[in-house]
């Protein structure tokens, strides 16, 4: 009985072994590359803070998470860029290596200053781009977001209507991974620092 | 974000900060239930039906309706010059009365309405709605960020983190009940839990999932 013990005793601490081994192991498999979802996404330039072009080009190295929107948008837009906020602390010193972009669906209203304002709220590193509705429109095509006016059903107002995706873009640009306004946080700054190691 | 946890056809109960279960206790029961007492109580403002402020509580019952109380009522923190701000906040209820939430008046905007936030043909969708119902056999009614909200709209002032801003919310049968709800950034659990891993909604392009209006 006593050997059978000691030989159960051998099998856990088999089992144990095994088991230790097997955590690195799967921490490697989760290392694994994303994937280039080379579908979504392309070169722009718009007109950013001042006026200034700015270009997907410009962020060489550094890894962009994009996402569209407007500040008159009270519920979708002021939780994706809380979500940027929270990123940016999450990342703590790898965030010198990433930068927020959100361009405007309503170009209409949101003057550049005004845009200006209304990312600053939410903190450092989020710049925002706006331009022509059809300058808008391109850029929205090649990320496969959608968007359209609705009006109040009093009248007086509108809203926009739009896809709530954010595009996590590597350090050349591509787009690797889509997040939503409530997607884990945790998440994207894992995977923003999968493509900061890749160099 | 936790997602919208009501549905009017029913579906899953939220779990609530005053809301606790027990597993299997044994051993040690009075000082885990003692301990489970307090646990229960919610730790955030809740507010009972009341005529006004400074007033007692006033049961709903005594108006011939359900009896609602309110949890965790914040206002989302915006910066200045913000075309409009949400609220948010908890409902609850014991009775088996079906009510609904049919106006809400508030100090710092000129105009206050009912939407609700909707993926719909791959966007999202702010539908103004004429009601919330709070359906007879809930307990819980969730008004949340991507969900059923509060909308404020031409503003007054603009919320700051550590203010509040005064709520009145008029229901179809229970008394009004007014309340202060703190300002923040970002929703009272956010980080913690109610998050679902992965993607909602499909991606970008296919309509039939993705999108919210606004």
């Amino acid at each position: 009985m006593t050997h059978f013990n000691r030989g159960l005793r051998l099998v856990f601490m088999a089992l144990a072994l095994l088991v230790q081994l097997a955590v690195p192991l799967s921490a490697v498999q989760a290392e694994e590359a994303l994937p280039v979802l080379d579908k979504i996404g392309g070169e722009f330039t718009l007109p950013g803070p001042k006026g200034k072009p700015v270009s997907r080009a410009d962020f060489k190295g550094q890894v962009v998470m994009l996402t569209f929107g407007y500040t008159y948008c009270p519920d979708v837009c002021p939780t994706t860029l809380n979500a940027m906020k929270m990123l940016r602390k999450k990342l703590g010193a790898d965030a010198a290596r990433f930068q927020v972009l959100f361009i405007t669906l309503d170009p209409e209203r949101d003057t550049p200053e005004r845009l200006e304002r209304f990312v600053a709220y939410f903190g450092e590193g989020i710049l925002s781009l706006h331009g022509s509705l059809k300058e808008i429109k391109t850029v929205t095509e090649l990320y496969r977001a959608r968007f359209m006016k609705q009006p109040s059903p009093d009248g007086k107002t509108y809203f926009v209507a739009h896809s709530d995706f954010l595009y996590l873009l590597d350090t050349k640009g591509r787009t690797r991974s889509l997040f939503h306004m409530d997607s884990p946080v945790d998440e994207m700054a894992r995977d923003v620092r999968r493509l900061l190691s890749e160099g | 974000m936790m997602r919208i946890s009501f549905s009017p056809g029913g579906g899953s109960e939220p779990a609530l900060p005053g809301s606790c279960r027990f597993h299997r206790v044994r051993g040690v029961l009075v000082v885990f239930l003692l301990t489970g007492i307090v646990a229960c109580t919610p730790k955030a403002q809740n507010y009972h039906g009341q005529g006004g402020a400074g007033t007692g509580p006033m049961s709903g019952h005594e108006m011939g309706g359900a009896d609602i109380h309110v949890m965790n009522p914040w206002v989302r923190a915006v910066p200045p010059g913000a075309g409009a701000t949400g609220g948010f906040l908890v409902l609850g209820k014991h009775s088996l009365v079906e009510d609904a939430l049919v106006r809400v008046d508030s100090d710092i905007a000129g105009e206050v309405q009912l939407h609700h936030t909707v993926r719909k043909d791959g966007m999202m969708h702010m539908m103004p709605v004429p009601e919330i119902v709070f359906p007879a056999h809930e307990n819980h009614l969730t008004l949340e960020p991507g969900g059923y909200h509060i909308m404020m709209m031409d503003l007054k002032r603009f919320p700051q983190p550590g203010e509040t801003v005064q709520l009145t919310l008029h229901f179809r049968k229970a008394a009004p009940l007014m309340v202060r709800a703190e300002v923040r950034e970002a929703p009272p659990a956010q980080g913690m839990e109610g998050h679902s891993p992965g993607m909602h909604g499909g991606t970008p392009g296919d309509p039939k999932k993705g999108a919210k209006t606004n």
